[in-house]
């Protein structure tokens, strides 16, 4: 039966504050991490595996296990179906169960049922903020959940549940705000015809198999398969690829779907994205990103400097330039970063650890896809790679490592804060290795993705750029073989004529009207293989004023003759004007025209 | 009147008489291959030497191919010892044996891209001090260069995707080009302008529809026409702010959150 604790004269009464902790994520995704990272801290078995049912039961099915509950319900002013009971089982398999004794103690299943804001995990272990099975109320539409367990340890079934309701006054008495689903001695319940009646109501498959079952009456409307199966790809996706993890998702009478390493790329493809950070991502190739990190047995090991300076720049990569080349290239680099975790307790010698790291780019995507996995969970919260679009993976698996991130992990699991409360009193310089381990991957990057040193010629091709083919055709179309007759094609004043190490200018005999005296110069340069030659033209080249440069003129008087320019006034028809003395292994390029 | 003088009298050999190409692996270039090189008609000794030069600034490299009357096609030479392979022009130099004299050639052939695209602007990341980027005459026969200082973190990102950087950068770029072709270089033809680089981005002006003034030419006192020019620079660099404009409308979003 459910009860609850008296509140008696004297004590203070006090709603629930737990849920304000959890209020970020969506109630699809804050029960599926929360109890599948619970699930993975208590594995025993190579491989867990979960079973998520949404099914529905009828009132009279279940009402052995609610019926207590209800007048606490309805004078704690909580509303509910009284028709049809939705109600959302978890199960996990291949872990320990809630084991350990269940009087007060240390033990995961007085931890579990009896302690708030406490946790009993450590090192490796994924969960381990007490908080976070309150996510189990905050989905319950009536706030209440129970829990049957099989233990790993002695085999026992346990069959328990809790209520967060509100203070309530029930005939002139006055109940706290939670309650439970045990015997008198507020014991779990150990009863086989209640258990297997229990389970028989809300469709559980566990017989003998230790673990744990949850089940959720009255889930929140958000919570639905198709969101279950998007939030338990989206932050298990590791996990499953590893191998450490496999689901069933199942929904009254149509058929479960499993997910697990071998079909997790395929099934990923028929899901719909919208709406989530995957959308219109292509999430094979993401997916085949990580499994390719995953299977990668050799790692590259970056040299990161000793401990107190936390640096990677180019001198931490063995043949630099060849990895820039691989990254530029779009191959995935790994890399294996050894880190030293120091316990401040006395006695103790630093530990040596390290963590994975895999990175690509990915010019497909419209920014960074950046995943920090610890102990298979995956923590959200983190992005440091700011518009880049590369795909990055850091896996912090090794025990050190992973129990120095999980003690400065947040309640949600969605990130390492350095100010979490003992945090830097645990290990020496705590606070700047996290931050070298949370900006690794962005310094990586940095350094890998520096920009070459060659000239980019194609770069900016997709702004920058001019079609050959219609290049080409214009040319055709701009320089007939015939030049069309109706064109007037302006008649040139002067000719020039090639003459050995020099030229000849002339009046062009072709050009008509022209009144004399007029001023014209000439210019002169050795052409040049880059760029306008008259710009490049050096004294040094030649001088027309000074040997061995010689003019003869006919019909014209020279006003000036200065480096390369020469002006003069044409005074007649037979004007002619002869320079020589250039160097003949080079081409002359000249210019004549009217001044 | 423009004029060239080719004393040595060497003859040019056409770029639609040369195939050349690159090999590539995982994208990078691995090799070139000469698959056509057609001499005919040009009149040259059979005892005249032909080679084959891949160059970018000062780093060169030359191949042999034998006498005009036996010369052989190279089917694949390894680029990997060069540098910068990306940047490789190619030179076809056919040279008397006696005198060494050459008696044909071509320059400045670039690799027949399989595309269809001409990129022409590059890019090279540098340390500009406070800069942030800014163009140089450094590219083929003095052609621009973008520059982007490299200390900028993300800088090839920010480059290729960032709406501000986009904006600010590159109708500016355009515009200086432009000017600088203009009125530091000259484009004595618009219709034929003998600089390769002058020619391409005359089509690129042409390709956002808009025509060139008549002269280019600023030292044509009869048709140059500077207000004239500037305008058309202005047309210019609206008509590609224009094609862009789901990128400006990103850039005002941006400005819009920032505030």
């Amino acid at each position: 039966m459910w009860r609850f604790r008296k509140i008696e004269p004297g004590i203070p009464e006090r709603n629930p504050r737990e849920g304000e902790f959890f209020r970020l994520t969506e109630p699809d995704e804050a029960v599926v991490r929360e109890f599948i990272q619970n699930a993975l801290d208590a594995r025993s078995d190579q491989i867990v595996r979960i079973r998520i049912y949404l099914g529905e039961a009828g009132r009279q099915e279940i009402d052995t296990h609610l019926s207590t509950l209800t007048p606490h319900l309805h004078a704690s002013g909580f509303k509910y179906g009284t028709e049809k009971v939705h109600f959302l089982t978890i199960e996990d398999y291949g872990t320990t169960g809630l084991d350990g004794d269940i009087e007060r103690s240390d033990s995961n299943f007085y931890n579990f049922w009896w302690r708030e804001g406490v946790s009993a995990k450590s090192g490796r272990l994924g969960g381990r903020w007490g908080l976070g099975k309150t996510t189990f109320h905050l989905v319950s539409q009536i706030r209440t959940f129970w829990g049957l367990t099989v233990r790993r340890d002695d085999n026992r079934k346990l069959l328990m549940g809790k209520a967060l309701l509100k203070p309530h006054q029930m005939n002139s008495e006055v109940f706290d705000y939670a309650g439970y689903y045990c015997d008198d001695n507020w014991s779990p319940l150990e009863n086989e015809r209640v258990i297997e009646d229990f389970k028989r109501a809300f469709c559980i498959s566990r017989n003998i198999q230790p673990g744990l079952t949850i089940v959720v009456p009255y889930p929140v409307r958000e919570i639905s398969r198709t969101g279950m199966m998007r939030s338990t790809i989206l932050n298990y996706f590791y996990a499953i690829l590893a191998g450490l993890l496999e689901i069933e998702l199942g929904e009254n009478d149509s058929d479960s779907v499993i997910l697990n390493r071998e079909n997790l790329i395929d099934e990923i493809h028929s899901i719909n994205w919208n709406g989530t950070d995957w959308e219109n991502i292509d999430v094979r190739e993401v997916m085949s990103f990580v499994r390719s990190a995953i299977d990668r047995s050799e790692l590259i090991e970056l040299n990161s400097g000793d401990t107190s300076t936390f640096e990677i720049n180019g001198n931490s990569f063995p043949d630099i330039e060849t990895l820039r080349e691989k990254f530029r290239q779009g191959d995935t680099c790994h890399f294996r970063l050894p880190v030293k975790i120091q316990s401040m307790e006395q006695g103790t010698t630093g530990l040596d650890t390290y963590i994975s790291i895999h990175i690509r780019k990915f010019p497909a995507l419209k920014g960074p896809m950046e995943f920090y996995v610890r102990s298979g969970i995956l923590v959200t919260e983190i992005k440091t790679l700011g518009s880049r679009p590369i795909l990055a993976l850091l896996v912090a698996e090794d025990e050190p490592v992973a129990r120095f991130l999980g003690d400065c992990e947040t309640p949600a699991h969605t990130n390492w804060n350095e100010r979490t409360e003992g945090f830097k009193e645990k290990y020496e310089n705590a606070v700047q290795l996290l931050r070298f381990i949370k900006k690794c991957i962005s310094r990586t990057v940095s350094v890998l993705d520096e920009p070459p040193r060659e000239r980019q010629v194609e770069f900016l091709k997709d702004i920058f750029s001019i079609p050959i083919q219609e290049e080409e055709e214009e040319r055709r179309r701009e320089r007939p073989e015939h030049a069309p007759e109706d064109i007037e094609r302006k008649v040139p004043l002067f000719n020039v004529t090639q003459m050995p190490g020099g030229f000849r200018v002339h009046l062009n005999p072709q050009r008509r009207n022209i009144s004399f005296p007029f001023q014209a110069t000439i210019k002169m340069a050795y052409d040049t293989r880059r760029g306008n030659p008259f710009a490049q033209y050096e004294k040094f080249d030649f001088d027309v004023s000074k040997d061995p440069i010689t003019i003869t003129e006919k019909e014209c008087k020279i006003l000036k003759k200065e480096n390369n320019s020469i002006e003069i006034k044409v005074e007649g028809p037979n004007f002619e004007l002869t320079v020589k003395g250039f160097n003949l292994e080079r081409d002359l390029v000249l210019f004549a025209g009217e001044a | 009147m423009k004029r060239t003088i080719n004393y040595t009298g060497r003859k040019r050999i056409s770029r639609e008489r040369i195939s050349i190409s690159f090999s590539r692996q995982n994208g990078s270039v691995v090799s070139f291959s000469l698959s056509r090189l057609d001499l005919s008609g040009l009149d040259l000794p059979s005892n005249a030497l032909i080679s084959v030069e891949a160059y970018y600034r000062t780093e060169l490299k030359r191949i042999q191919l034998g006498q005009a009357d036996s010369f052989h096609q190279i089917l694949s030479t390894d680029l990997t010892d060069m540098g910068y392979p990306e940047n490789l022009k190619f030179r076809i130099i056919v040279v008397d044996p006696s005198t060494k004299k050459i008696l044909a050639y071509a320059d400045r052939i670039a690799p027949e891209e399989p595309s269809g695209r001409k990129s022409i602007l590059p890019v090279e990341f540098r340390d500009l001090g406070n800069r942030i980027w800014m163009i140089t005459y450094e590219g083929d026969e003095g052609s621009p260069v973008l520059c982007i200082n490299n200390r900028i973190p993300d800088i090839q990102n920010i480059a290729k995707r960032d709406s501000q950087f986009f904006m600010q950068v590159y109708p500016c770029a355009i515009r200086e080009i432009l000017t600088y072709m203009v009125f530091v270089e000259g484009v004595e033809s618009v219709r034929d302008p003998s600089v390769d680089w002058n020619r391409d981005w005359l089509e690129f002006t042409k390709s956002m529809g808009i025509q060139p003034p008549l002269s280019l030419t600023p030292d044509d006192n009869q048709q140059f026409d500077k207000d004239e020019v500037f305008k058309w620079i202005d047309n210019v660099v609206e008509a590609f702010c224009n094609r862009y404009s789901q990128i400006f409308e990103k850039f005002v979003s941006k400005m819009e959150e920032n505030r």
